[in-house]
C-alpha cells in the first residue's frame, strides 16, 4: 500500500534520513521504533509532505507522492496525527474536528462522521463547544485521533501517541488505535514505548541515525536484544 | 455633561472606523507575522476610490463605498501575491522594509495622481444634524458608525463561522498542523491580506466623506491602527474592536478637555505605554481569534 | 596601493570646495555630509544590533532644537551647542533605550515611531519653547573669534570634521568588544547571553551612541540652515536614512557613507528632470527592489575578497584549558539542584528535581522525550525562572539570575539546535565567546586607549589558540553559516569554551554528528574533564552517554527516577521501563 524507496531528507545541513526503505501493506499495523533523533518523525513528515525528500521515492497505492503538498497527500488518503497532539487550542472541539475534514466537500458525509466520532469518543461529544486547549492531555489525544479520522483516511500515521500521557491513558489510546486498525484502516506508528507498541503491531522497523537497522515481525523483535541496545546503548 | 456626551458620540463614530482599521491589521500582523506599514495606504486608497467613483464617475454614493471595499480587497490580494508571497520565508525585518517601500511608493503615487490639494467627497446626506437630547450628530456620521458596526459584525461572522475563517484561525494557531489538515497556507495568506486591506479601504471610504481625502491621510491611520492592535493584543479580534472604540473616545476626550493639538499624541502614548507595561495588550485574557 | 587610494580620497575630500565653485553644489555636498552622519548613526542600531529605529528624525530634531535654543537664548557658541546637541539627543536615546529595548523587532520600531511622533507634536504645540509651527528663525551661524564658518565653503569643513569623527567612532566601536556584542545580539541573542553578553546594557549603549550622533547631525543642520522648525521631525528624513543604510549596505562601515552620498546627490541631480514626488515614489519602489535584488546593499555586493595574512601557528588549545582550570583547583565547586520545579501552563515539566554534579566529573542527564532535560538546563542557566526550588554553585545561589550573570560565574551552556552566530566569521564567533575575558568599556574604546589595543591583541591570540585546539584554524575567516554541520557544532563548542567555563552544560552535542565526529567529540569532552572542567551533558546517543559518563541521572515525567554509574543505569528496571515501555517481558 505504502512504499518508501531509498528516501533521504535533510534539515538544512543535517541529513536526518539516510536512505529509508520501508513498506506497509494494506490492513497492517506497522511500527517504527528507535531512540530519539533516529529519524522516525522525519520519516512520517516526509510521507505526509511536511518535509521534502532530497532523494528517493514514496509510493502510495502505486502513485508516486514524493514531494507532494500535504493537502495532496491527505486527499490521496493518508492522515498524519502529529507528535504532541497539536490540537488547535483556541478552536472548539467541533471546529478541530471540522478542520480534520477540511479537504472534503461532502457536507453530509462530514456531518455523519462528526457524529460518529462524537459517539465513539463520548468525551468529545460532551465538550463539542469547548476550546480544545482546555481539554486534558488524554482528551486532546482523543481529539487528535478523531480529527485524523475525519479525513476518512485509508492510512493513518501516528507519531508518538503515548507521549506525555499517564499510563492508563496510554492503554486507552493504544486500544483505540488497535480498534481503528480492526475496522480496516492501515496504521504506521512511531512510538517510543517499544514493548507496548510491539505487542499490538504486525511488523516493526528499528531506526538508528537516519537508517533502518532492523526489521521483522513484531513477535520476533520483542525478544531481540538489539532493540534494547538501540534504545539504551551498550 | 452635555459636552461630554457629545464627545462620547463623536468618539464612537471615530472609534468604529479605527476598529475596522485595527481588525484588518491585527489579522495581518497576527496571521502573517507582518508589520504592515502600507495598511494606511489602503485606507487612503479607499477614500480616493470613493471620491473617484462619486465625483468623477457620478456613481451612487453607496455603490461607490461598496466598490471602494472591493478595490481594497483586489489591491491587497495583488500586493500579497506579487510582493509578499515570494518573501514568505524571509525575516520579519525584510518584509517590513518592503512594506515601508510600498507605503512610500503608494503615497507618492497618490500625490502625483490626485495632487496635494485635499478632496472633499460628495455624499447624499443632509448636513443638518439629528438631535437626540443634548447630542447632535450628522446623518452622515450615523451612516458611518452603523456601516462600521455592520462590517465588524460581518468580519466576526466570516472569522468565526465560515470554513475559510476557521482555517485562518487554525493557521494562526499552528501553521504546520493546519497544513497537515490540507490547508493551503499561501491561499490563507492572500485571503487574509485581501480581507484586512478591504477593511482598511472601508474605513477610508467611510471617514473620507467626513474629513477629506488627501495623500498623506494614511500615515496617521497606520499608526492608529497599530495602537489599536497593540491595545487589543496581537490577533485579538474583540480586543481590536474594543481598542478601536476606546482610542476614538480617548482622542475625542483628549482633544476636548486637554488640547486639540495633542489629539494625535493619544495613539502614540498608548503604543508606548502598552508595549512597555502590558505587551500582550489590555485584553489579553479575553478570547483571541487565534 | 590601498594607502595611495586612501590618501587620494582624503585629498579629494579636503580640496572638494575648491573644485565646486557653484554654491548650490556646495550645499549638496554639505547636506551629504550631514546625512552621512545620520546614516552612520542609524546603521549602528539597524546594521549592527539589528534593531530598526524609525524614530531617528526625533533624535535629529532634538539635536537641532537644542543647538538652536542654546544659541538663541543663551548665545552659546557653536563649539558648545554642538556637543550639547549630541548630549541631549544621547540622553533621549538613553531614556528610549532603557524603556524601549525591553521590546524587540516590530515592537521596538513602533515605540520609536511613537516617540518621534510625540516629540514632533510637542515641538508644534509647546509655543513658549519652540515657537510652534513657525519655528526658530535666525539661529546664529558658526563663528569663532578668529574664524567665521558663515560661508558654505568653510562650513563644509565643519561638517566634514563631524562626519569624520562619527565615522571614526563607529569604526572603533564596531571593531571592539562592544561592537562584537552588538553583532552577537543581532545574530543570536540567547547564545550571546550564554557567554556573558548583557543584552540590556549593550543595546542601551548602542541606542545612546546612535542617538548622540543623530543629535550632532541635528546641531550641524541648525547652524547651517539657521532655521529650525517642526519640519526637522519629518518622517521622510527617517525614511531617507533607512534607504541610505539599506542601499549602501547595513552592517558595514562604508555602506551608510556610500548610501548617504548617493541619495543626496542623485535626487539633486534628478531635480531638473523629476518632481520630488516622483523621487519619493522612486525611493519607495527602489526600497522594494533592493530587498528583492540587492538585499545586502551596494558595498557588500562590490566587496572583493582581500587576501589575508597567513595565520600564526598556535599552541594547543586543550593544553590551554587544562592549564587554566588546574591553576584554580580550590575553585572547584559543586552544582546542587534542590527541589527544582517548572510548569508550563499547568503542566509540570519538572516536578521537584534534586541532584548534584560533582566537580571534575562528566555527568549525563538522560530520559525519554519530554522528560524535562532541556527544561532543567534552562532553569539552571537562567533562561527560565523555576516555580520552586534552588540552584546553587558552591555556596552561591544561581536561582533568579539572568543568563549573562550565570555565565559570569563560569557556567556556560550550549543549545540543542545548532546555535552559532551565523553571519559572523568563525574567528568573530570565538571572539564573542571571549566577551567576559575582556573588560574594555565604551569610553576607553572611543579613545582607543593603549590598554584596549593590548586587550584586543591578547583576545585575538586566545581566539587563535582556541580555533586551533578544536581544529577550526583553517576556517577562521569563513562565515559560520557556510560551514558543514559538524564544523558548526565545533564552532558552537569553541564559543562555549572561549568563555572558560568551570561548568559546561552541553545540550545534545552529538546530535546529527557522524561516527567519526562523535569519536572526536568524546575525546574532547574527556580531555576537558581531565583538565578539571565539570561537564553536564544531555544526550540521546546512549553509546556516547554510557561510554563517557562518570554518573548518569535519568529523568522521566519531570522526576529523577535513577542515578548511578552507566552500567547500573543500563540494567535498572525503571530505566528500561521508561525507555522501552511498561510491558517489558523480555
Amino acid at each position: 500500500m505504502l512504499r518508501l524507496e531509498a528516501v533521504r531528507a535533510a534539515y538544512g545541513p543535517v541529513e536526518a534520513l539516510r536512505g529509508i526503505d520501508l513498506e506497509v501493506g494494506a490492513g497492517e499495523l506497522v511500527c517504527l521504533l528507535g531512540a530519539n533523533g533516529a529519524g522516525k518523525s522525519t520519516t512520517l513528515r516526509a510521507i505526509s509532505g511536511l518535509v521534502r525528500p532530497t532523494a528517493g521515492r514514496i509510493v502510495f497505492d502505486d502513485r508516486a507522492i514524493t514531494g507532494a503538498e500535504p493537502s495532496a497527500v491527505l486527499a490521496s488518503g493518508i492522515a498524519h496525527c502529529p507528535e504532541g497532539r497539536r490540537v488547535f487550542p483556541h478552536l472548539t472541539v467541533e471546529e478541530n474536528l471540522a478542520m480534520g475534514a477540511y479537504v472534503r466537500r461532502d457536507r453530509e458525509g462530514i456531518a455523519q462522521d462528526l457524529e460518529r466520532v462524537c459517539t465513539h469518543f463520548p468525551i468529545l461529544g460532551e465538550r463539542r463547544r469547548q476550546a480544545a486547549g482546555t481539554l486534558s492531555g488524554g482528551e486532546q489525544q482523543m481529539l487528535a485521533i478523531g480529527r485524523a479520522l475525519m479525513a476518512r483516511p485509508r492510512l493513518i500515521l501516528f507519531d508518538e501517541p503515548s507521549l506525555g500521557l499517564a499510563p492508563t491513558v496510554v492503554e486507552t489510546t493504544f486500544a483505540i488505535i488497535a480498534d481503528i486498525r480492526r475496522q480496516g484502516t492501515t496504521v504506521l506508528m512511531v512510538e517510543q514505548n517499544a514493548y507496548l507498541a510491539l505487542q499490538m503491531a504486525d511488523r516493526a522497523y528499528v531506526m538508528e541515525t537516519g537508517r533502518i537497522v532492523l526489521s521483522g515481525r513484531a513477535r520476533d523483535l520483542m525478544n531481540d536484544e538489539k532493540v534494547r541496545r538501540a534504545y539504551l546503548g551498550g | 455633561m452635555d459636552a461630554f456626551l457629545q464627545h462620547l458620540v463623536n468618539g464612537l463614530v471615530l472609534g468604529g472606523t479605527y476598529a475596522l482599521l485595527g481588525i484588518g491589521l491585527t489579522l495581518i500582523f497576527g496571521l502573517m507575522n507582518l508589520v504592515n506599514f502600507a495598511h494606511g495606504e489602503l485606507y487612503t486608497l479607499g477614500a480616493y476610490a470613493t471620491f473617484a467613483a462619486v465625483a468623477l464617475g457620478g456613481w451612487n454614493f453607496f455603490v461607490a463605498v461598496a466598490a471602494a471595499i472591493v478595490v481594497g480587497a483586489v489591491a491587497g490580494a495583488l500586493c500579497e501575491r506579487v510582493l509578499l508571497a515570494p518573501l514568505r520565508d524571509e525575516s520579519i525585518d525584510t518584509t517590513m522594509l518592503v512594506m515601508i517601500g510600498l507605503w512610500i511608493a503608494l503615497q507618492n503615487a497618490e500625490l502625483l495622481g490626485w495632487g496635494g490639494v485635499a478632496k472633499s467627497i460628495p455624499h447624499p446626506f443632509p448636513t443638518a444634524p439629528l438631535t437626540l437630547g443634548p447630542v447632535g450628530i450628522a446623518p452622515l456620521r450615523v451612516f458611518v458608525v452603523l456601516t462600521a458596526l455592520a462590517l465588524i459584525g460581518l468580519s466576526w461572522l466570516l472569522i468565526q463561522k465560515t470554513r475559510l475563517g476557521t482555517a485562518m484561525r487554525a493557521t494562526f494557531q499552528d501553521r504546520e498542523t493546519a497544513a497537515l489538515m490540507g490547508v493551503k497556507i499561501g491561499r490563507i495568506h492572500t485571503a487574509t491580506f485581501a480581507f484586512g486591506s478591504a477593511l482598511a479601504a472601508a474605513a477610508g471610504a467611510l471617514l473620507g466623506p467626513i474629513f477629506l481625502a488627501y495623500p498623506s491621510m494614511g500615515d496617521l491611520a497606520s499608526l492608529k491602527a497599530f495602537s489599536v492592535v497593540i491595545l487589543g493584543g496581537l490577533g485579538n479580534l474583540a480586543g481590536a474592536t474594543l481598542g478601536g472604540v476606546l482610542l476614538g473616545i480617548a482622542e475625542e476626550l483628549g482633544a476636548g478637555y486637554v488640547s486639540s493639538g495633542y489629539r494625535d499624541a493619544v495613539g502614540f502614548v498608548i503604543i508606548i505605554l502598552v508595549l512597555l507595561f502590558r505587551p500582550s495588550g489590555l485584553f489579553a485574557r479575553s478570547q483571541r481569534i487565534g | 596601493m590601498r594607502a595611495l587610494a586612501a590618501s587620494l580620497g582624503a585629498l579629494a575630500l579636503l580640496t572638494l570646495p575648491f573644485w565646486l565653485a557653484n554654491p548650490y553644489h556646495q550645499h549638496v555636498v554639505i547636506m551629504a555630509g550631514i546625512f552621512t552622519i545620520l546614516a552612520l548613526s542609524l546603521n549602528l542600531l539597524l546594521g549592527y544590533t539589528g534593531q530598526l529605529s524609525l524614530g531617528h528624525a526625533g533624535f535629529f530634531g532634538i539635536g537641532a532644537y537644542t543647538a538652536a535654543l542654546l544659541a538663541l537664548s543663551w548665545e552659546w557658541p557653536f563649539w558648545l551647542t554642538l556637543p550639547s546637541a549630541a548630549l541631549t539627543a544621547g540622553l533621549a536615546g538613553l531614556g528610549i533605550g532603557r524603556l524601549a529595548l525591553k521590546v524587540r523587532g516590530a515592537y521596538f520600531v513602533l515605540v520609536t515611531i511613537s516617540f518621534a511622533g510625540v516629540i514632533s507634536l510637542v515641538s508644534i504645540n509647546w509655543m513658549e519653547l519652540t515657537n510652534g509651527p513657525l519655528g526658530l528663525p535666525g539661529v546664529p551661524p558658526a563663528e569663532l573669534p578668529w574664524l567665521s564658518l558663515r560661508t558654505k565653503r568653510a562650513y563644509y569643513y565643519l561638517v566634514l570634521l563631524g562626519a569624520a569623527l562619527t565615522y571614526l567612532v563607529c569604526q572603533r566601536v564596531v571593531r571592539s568588544r562592544l561592537g562584537r556584542a552588538f553583532l552577537a545580539l543581532r545574530e543570536n541573542e540567547a547564545l550571546a547571553e550564554s557567554v556573558g553578553v548583557d543584552p540590556t546594557r549593550t543595546l542601551v549603549a548602542a541606542a545612546v551612541l546612535s542617538a548622540a550622533m543623530a543629535g550632532l547631525a541635528g546641531g550641524l543642520y541648525a547652524h547651517y540652515t539657521r532655521f529650525v522648525s517642526p519640519e526637522v521631525f519629518l518622517f521622510s528624513y527617517t525614511v531617507t536614512m533607512v534607504i541610505m543604510v539599506v542601499a549602501g549596505g547595513k552592517g558595514t562601515l562604508a555602506g551608510p557613507v556610500v548610501g548617504a552620498v548617493l541619495f543626496t546627490a542623485l535626487p539633486e541631480a534628478l531635480r531638473e528632470a523629476m518632481a520630488w514626488q516622483w523621487q519619493m515614489l522612486a525611493y519607495g519602489v527602489l526600497l522594494v527592489l533592493l530587498v528583492f535584488f540587492l538585499p545586502r546593499g551596494i558595498v557588500p555586493a562590490l566587496r572583493i575578497h582581500r587576501v589575508r595574512a597567513p595565520a600564526l601557528p598556535a599552541p594547543s588549545f586543550l593544553g590551554e584549558v587544562s592549564e587554566g582550570a588546574s591553576t584554580a583547583p580550590s575553585e572547584r565547586k559543586m552544582l546542587t539542584i534542590t527541589d527544582l520545579s517548572v510548569a508550563f501552563g499547568g503542566v509540570a515539566a519538572l516536578a521537584g528535581v534534586s541532584f548534584a554534579v560533582r566537580p571534575g566529573t562528566i555527568t549525563s542527564l538522560i530520559g525519554p522525550n519530554g522528560a524535562g532535560k532541556t527544561t532543567a538546563f534552562n532553569a539552571i542557566t537562567g533562561y527560565l525562572r523555576p516555580r520552586r526550588g534552588r540552584v546553587s554553585w558552591g555556596d552561591v545561589a544561581l536561582t533568579g539570575r539572568r543568563p549573562c550573570e550565570v555565565a559570569r560565574r563560569g557556567i556556560v551552556r550550549t543549545f540543542q539546535k545548532t546555535s552559532v552566530f551565523p553571519a559572523l566569521t568563525v574567528r568573530d564567533n570565538v571572539l564573542v565567546g571571549l566577551h567576559l575575558r575582556g573588560r574594555a568599556g565604551v569610553l576607553p574604546i572611543l579613545l582607543a586607549r593603549r590598554a584596549v589595543r593590548e586587550e584586543e591583541a591578547r583576545l585575538a591570540a586566545e581566539a587563535e589558540s582556541i580555533m586551533a585546539g578544536v581544529g577550526l584554524g583553517h576556517r577562521r575567516h569563513e562565515t559560520a553559516s557556510a560551514l558543514p554541520y559538524g564544523e558548526q557544532r565545533l564552532v558552537e563548542l569553541a564559543v562555549a569554551l572561549a568563555a572558560q567555563p568551570r561548568l559546561l552544560l552541553l545540550d545534545e552535542p552529538g546530535a546529527g554528528m557522524t561516527g567519526g565526529e562523535k569519536e572526536r567529540l568524546i575525546e574532547l569532552i574527556r580531555r576537558l574533564r581531565d583538565g578539571g572542567m565539570t561537564v553536564l551533558l544531555v544526550e540521546h546517543d546512549m553509546r556516547l552517554v554510557m561510554g563517557i559518563s562518570d554518573t548518569v541521572i535519568v529523568l522521566n515525567h519531570g522526576r529523577v527516577i535513577a542515578e548511578g554509574p552507566p552500567a547500573a543505569i543500563q540494567a535498572h528496571p525503571d530505566v528500561i521501563r521508561a525507555y522501552l515501555g511498561a510491558a517489558a517481558r523480555a
